[in-house]
């Protein structure tokens, strides 16, 4: 999909070095799960070979010692040499050296531990040693990679939805947004209050037909429906937004995962030597286990680098492909594991090897999921910031100017409505203590017309003298006018009187509010190439230096409309804002 | 029991809503003020006040298209350095109704109406209002929400509840983007909004926005 020049740019993906040496390396979250694994792990293992000399208390003792050490370490890394992860990556030797010593610290307690309890294991201890840690570094390192991967997806996601919100609320300002708009918020607004003012109105209705009704009552209800039932239209809004991403399905994952997915060689390799390939290194010898360990990789490399190769020539057979390489790695297992039982390892029985089938499949199937999770969640996000690119471009083209009229509409929504719903509430209650029944009655009629009819009409000039003007007298009395207008200006049409109009409010209000200014004078001329040039002189105290190049609204809704096309200068008394509006600016 | 006595204190009134107008007056009569002088914009509350030189003003925050009561009252200090201001607001925070406003004038009182639960908070606004002026020292109704929040910031939150992204937001207030993403970051902060994987922050900003405008 081509969104042309405007694309936002994707994220580019984080290599795999970053995504060890991020926030993640020490993170409570993923410090418990891998303790309760680690736990199920050594508990499981460890404590079933336990006999009537093994002290229990003493061996948990030691494990939640090495746990609450691992934790401290952890916390005073954190703390100190890690401080600044999320911002600036640690180098991957400080990583891997941090797991090291993690896995050591538990490691050397955990051990004194099993020597204290009278723990008989089978595993002389260096080569626990080597186990532990190693399954330490791998459990840490693969926690973070996968913690990182799934903050990624959340974090672009949920920008993705935080786009799609505002995207929706431009896609309101569309061309004939007044419109719309209006009939919205007075449908929704009258729906809203209908249904949880029903009783209010009835009541209001009542009691203008002359039946008493408690008027403190009345208006502590029209006070609860001013401040409940004012903005029900945003609501919807914000709710519709966050609906809008299709977050991708189990189904699709699991079938991708064995049709189209790579096998991804260097996590499903790790697993396998972690796994299989230590516990017969102790035991068959150094030189022979270091020999089973190097042919176990370079099988497994093989093996999942063919199906992935030939998976990239005929994708078709996906399926086909993902079985037979799963076929193939149980053989090499089976070859691996006769050759163990020729050196003196102890051969696996039937049981066992039924159970560690499953989990062989289990962790293959598991990994090859993941890898899809991973790759759909990817490609649905890309479709769904494609998407984004194009309506935000759609939405761009629209007219900016429409986002003042729901803005206008908003604050008489927000700020009539409600003032006079409370107003009506306070002239009951003083009413109802005078006991005048004029301004009582007065009251509920106002009350009852703006629950029935709450929004009045914007005022809107056309021509340019009269949209001038009309502005002018907003400002006057603060401050004296002089205006002149060039007579070819007269039927303006391009730019919008409405746009000159509000340069020309913006630069009155900056003149009276910045510069404290008692007179100003307004030039309207027409320029070259039928161009607008709005000059205002005024008398203020003149350009505070503070104020130039700070970031603002005024400065901006200038650069904006004139394409930066604009002057403050300094006069002999006074301030000069000299801004020229292109005839083609507005047609965009 | 005492009957009070007529208040003759000079009011001025200014609320473009003619019936929240009508209603203060009915209201300030109640609270015995006889000297009350309604207008409707700022224009024509000028017009009055060099007519009947107010003691007390009651302004309405919001007076439509055009200046704000901050702008007029100003002007009303300018030309009355001893009159007691009373800003009238739905608006949490002054500066909550856009960007280029002036700072309160000094000494003035703000209320806001939700605020307003009996005739006599107005009456206490006033008193107040006029007391600031004989002592000195500013009287405030409330601690703002915002108060710590800085002009910028707030413009920020605005444009964010106005559903601008930080790329628009960055082109309106002519900023770099990144300096957005982190006035944000401190807005969030400062907002004490916490992180959800439920809601969007910049969803919860709007609605915190929107809440202290309503």
């Amino acid at each position: 999909m081509s969104v042309g020049e405007t694309e936002v740019a994707l994220p580019q993906s984080r290599s795999l070095a970053i995504r060890f040496c991020g926030r993640w390396i020490i993170s409570w979250k993923l410090l418990i799960i891998n303790i309760l694994i680690s736990g199920f792990i050594i508990v499981g293992g460890d404590l079933s070979k336990a006999d009537e000399n093994t002290s229990i208390r003493l061996w948990l003792f030691y494990l939640l010692l090495a746990y609450a050490s691992v934790i401290l370490f952890s916390t005073i890394i954190h703390r100190t040499l890690f401080k600044n992860r999320a911002t600036q990556p640690v180098p991957l030797w400080m990583v891997l050296a941090f797991q090291f010593v993690f896995g050591s610290i538990f490691t050397t307690v955990y051990q004194l531990g099993i020597v204290a309890s009278r723990l008989p294991v089978q595993l002389a201890a260096p080569s626990r040693i080597i186990l532990i840690i190693s399954t330490s570094i791998w459990l840490g390192l693969s926690s973070s990679a996968l913690a990182d991967i799934w903050e990624e997806i959340s974090r672009r996601h949920n920008e993705l939805v935080a786009r799609r919100v505002h995207l929706m609320i431009l896609e309101l300002n569309q061309k004939n947004i007044e419109t719309q708009l209006r009939n919205e918020l007075q449908i929704e607004l009258e729906m809203g209050l209908q249904e949880s003012n029903t009783e209010l109105i009835q009541n209001l209705q009542r009691i203008t037909k002359g039946m008493y009704l408690k008027p403190s009552k009345i208006s502590q209800a029209i006070k609860n429906s001013a401040e409940q039932s004012i903005r029900p239209l945003s609501k919807a809004l914000w709710k519709a937004s966050a609906d809008s991403y299709p977050r991708p399905r189990f189904g699709p994952i699991a079938l991708s995962a064995m049709r189209e997915q790579p096998i991804q060689t260097f996590w499903l390799a790790s697993l396998i030597v972690l796994s299989q390939s230590i516990n017969p290194f102790i035991e068959i010898g150094f030189w022979r286990g270091l020999l089973i360990l190097t042919i176990t990789v370079i099988s497994v490399t093989a093996i999942c680098e063919t199906s992935n190769f030939i998976l990239k020539r005929a994708p078709r057979f996906g399926i086909q492909i993902f079985v037979t390489a799963f076929i193939f790695l149980q053989i090499r297992r089976r070859v691996t594991e006769i050759q163990l039982e020729r050196w003196g390892h102890t051969s696996l029985n039937a049981s066992t090897f039924r159970t560690q089938l499953i989990i062989n499949a289990l962790s293959f199937i598991s990994l090859s999921i993941l890898s899809a999770w991973y790759v759909i969640n990817e490609q649905s996000l890309n479709k769904f910031q494609d998407e984004i690119n194009e309506e935000q471009i759609a939405a761009i083209t629209r007219s900016k100017q429409t986002s003042d009229i729901a803005r206008d509409l908003s604050r008489i929504l927000h700020g009539a409505v409600q003032t006079r719903l409370v107003a009506c509430a306070m002239l009951i209650d003083n009413s109802s203590k005078t006991g005048d029944e004029v301004s009582l009655n007065l009251a509920l009629l106002e009350a009852l017309s703006i629950l029935q009819a709450p929004l009045p009409k914007p005022e809107v000039s056309l021509d340019l003298s009269s949209e001038v003007a009309r502005k002018i007298s907003l400002w006057e009395g603060l401050c004296s006018f002089e205006l002149l207008i060039d007579p070819r200006l007269e039927n303006l049409q391009n730019p919008e009187p409405r746009e000159v109009g509000r340069l020309i409010e913006e630069g009155i209000s900056n003149a009276i509010r910045h510069g404290k200014a008692s007179t100003i004078l307004i030039s309207i001329m027409l320029g070259a190439s039928g161009s607008v040039v709005i000059q205002i002189d005024d008398n203020g105290s003149g350009i505070s230096k503070s104020n130039i190049g700070k970031p603002g609204i005024g400065n901006a809704i200038f650069s904006l409309a004139t394409g930066g096309s604009w002057s403050l200068t300094s006069l002999d008394r006074g301030t000069r804002l000299l801004a020229v509006l292109s005839t083609n600016k507005t047609k965009d | 029991m005492m009957i009070p006595m007529v208040n003759p204190l000079r009011l001025l009134l200014v609320d473009d809503d003619p019936f929240t107008r009508l209603t203060l007056c009915a209201t300030l009569q109640t609270l015995k003020f006889s000297n009350i002088a309604p207008a409707q914009s700022v224009t024509e509350a000028i017009s009055i006040a060099l007519e009947i030189k107010p003691q007390a003003a009651i302004i309405d925050l919001d007076l439509g298209e055009g200046p704000t009561g901050i702008d007029l009252a100003h002007k009303l200090r300018e030309m009355f350095p001893r009159i007691g201001v009373v800003i009238l607001s739905t608006y949490a925070e002054p500066r909550l109704i856009g960007s280029n406003q002036q700072p309160m004038p000094e000494r003035a009182i703000y209320v806001v109406k939700q605020s307003i639960s009996e005739t006599n908070t107005l009456l206490d606004a006033i008193t107040s209002s006029l007391n600031v002026i004989t002592s000195h020292g500013m009287v405030n109704s409330a601690p703002s929400p915002v108060e710590d929040l800085g002009d910028i910031q707030i413009d920020i939150m605005r444009l964010v509840a106005a559903g601008m992204s930080n790329a628009e937001i960055a082109s309106s207030l002519i900023m770099q983007e990144g300096s957005v993403e982190k006035s944000i970051a401190r807005l969030i902060k400062k907002l004490g909004i916490k992180a959800s994987q439920k809601q969007n922050q910049r969803v919860l900003i709007a609605h915190e926005y929107h809440r202290l405008t309503k």
